[in-house]
């Protein structure tokens, strides 16, 4: 084996190894949010921009500073308004009276969350 | 030397590949039951597959669903709320899993010396109405009136027969049923050959198998915001019941949606209880009862069951018992 390949082999196995640990310490905080309406999706967002997105005349859904939350909706119960901002893979913020669901997406993070 | 190094990359390589292509990902959000969202992630070798699996897990749900229903009839079907309006007059004939989940909650009533409580329907529906307007209690008086028709000892169920010997008590299994429904649930998911699968029914998960590179990974959220924490898991169920989203705000005071048979009132010990344990019925009971017990008595129902707790306190730093600290740190 040549000098060079040893090198070769060294540098992937390098960049390899710092991948695997970029990938760790950057999984779990969302890249996009996802809004469904009664399971169709309205659309899918970048979490780095901030953003104000009506939904069906009856719910405003806000992106600020990478984490999203209900700003407001006509439902009855309020429970997607009380909710806190979410940003990790894997949270979502529901409406049920509306249909609406809002869920963060990206690699890594959790397959379900509960509270 | 190259070519060997060559030979066993590529080897390598497609090991990989075939090992993560084996089953794919897939994600379904199901039909809402039990006044919940509910969605199943699972890996299956075919989208064909995995359909079959959601459409049968829904068909369980929604069967489960109409059986517990509180508020509907529905044809040629004997159900929570025919038993509640005709069980007082005469005995009513239920199915194999009414008794089920009743024997569960008999069992849970005396374990939890009586925090989890089926049968004050009458109580929760009184609760239920002032959630629904937002902005009143309800009368004291109606209140002590229900809680003296709250005693399970009143319905006698025999040879699959119930008949309440008071005829004011009323059934409620609005704390045990979603739970008792996701075991159902994932006992059909993995008749069909399905292995590996998280089946989320709002806040009460249960797991089966694992993903290709490991356990599942179930967030658990701060009332105050953001994740407080995660645990891994690979076969059993995590139900947190809270009282920060549902319920209402009068005169300033929180009422949580978790009621107390001994106060007559919202439970206000905890901002969240959450429970891991093998069986999704027996968590969400859990839940609920400790929701309304102090950390004393919480620790000893919790062990009796071997199932592990994490409580969020109103004020202070969370609480957990020491295996549900295994679970944790594994994202």
């Amino acid at each position: 084996m040549k000098k060079n390949d040893l090198f070769l082999l060294l540098g992937v196995l390098l960049a390899a190894f710092l991948l695997f640990l970029g990938l760790r310490l950057f999984s779990g905080n969302g890249e996009a949010v996802e809004i469904t309406v009664t399971g169709d999706v309205l659309g899918v967002y970048p979490l780095s921009e901030d953003r104000i997105i009506p939904v069906a005349d009856c719910a405003e859904v806000r992106i600020e500073g990478g984490r999203v939350h209900m700003a407001f909706s006509d439902c009855p119960n309020q429970i997607c308004v009380r909710h806190a901002p979410i940003a990790r893979v894997g949270q979502t913020i529901v409406c049920l009276p509306n249909g609406i669901a809002v869920r963060i997406l990206g690699d890594g993070g959790f397959d379900a969350v509960v509270g | 030397m190259k070519k060997v190094l060559c030979a066993l990359l590529v080897v390598l390589t497609v090991l990989f590949c075939s090992c993560a292509t084996a089953k794919k990902r897939y994600t379904q959000t199901l039909p809402t039951v039990f006044d919940t969202f509910c969605e199943l992630t699972a890996y299956c070798r075919s989208e064909e597959e995995f359909r079959r699996v959601a459409d049968a897990v829904s068909g369980e749900l929604l069967r489960l669903h109409r059986l517990f229903d509180y508020f509907n009839e529905y044809p040629d079907l004997i159900n929570l709320k025919t038993v509640n309006e005709t069980a007082g007059k005469e005995a009513v004939p239920v199915d194999g899993d009414f008794l089920a989940l009743w024997t569960l909650a008999e069992e849970l009533y005396e374990a939890s010396d009586g925090k989890c409580n089926a049968a004050m329907g009458h109580l929760t529906a009184l609760w239920r109405d002032c959630f629904e307007a937002g902005d009143r209690l309800p009368d004291g008086e109606a209140v002590r009136e229900a809680l003296s028709h709250t005693d399970p000892a009143t319905v006698r169920v025999e040879n699959g027969m119930v008949f309440f010997l008071d005829p004011d008590v009323r059934l409620d299994f609005g704390a045990i049923a979603k739970g008792y429904a996701g075991e159902r649930a994932a006992e059909v998911a993995v008749s069909l050959g399905c292995t590996d699968f998280v089946l989320n029914l709002g806040g009460n998960v249960v797991v089966r198998g694992k993903k290709p590179y490991g356990a599942w990974q179930i967030g658990i959220e701060n009332p105050d915001g953001g994740v407080e924490t995660s645990v891994s898991l690979s076969d059993g169920a995590v139900v947190t019941s809270g009282d920060y989203l549902r319920g209402m705000d009068v005169d300033g005071v929180r009422y949580g949606h978790i009621i107390d048979p001994d106060t007559g009132s919202s439970a206000r010990l905890w901002r969240s209880v959450t429970v891991i344990c093998g069986d999704s019925g027996l968590a969400d009971a859990l839940s609920t009862a400790l929701f309304c017990l102090d950390e004393t008595r919480g620790r000893a129902l919790a062990a009796r069951y071997g199932a592990e707790v994490l409580w969020i306190p109103a004020h202070g730093h969370p609480i957990r018992t020491q295996g549900f600290a295994a679970y944790e740190g594994g994202e």
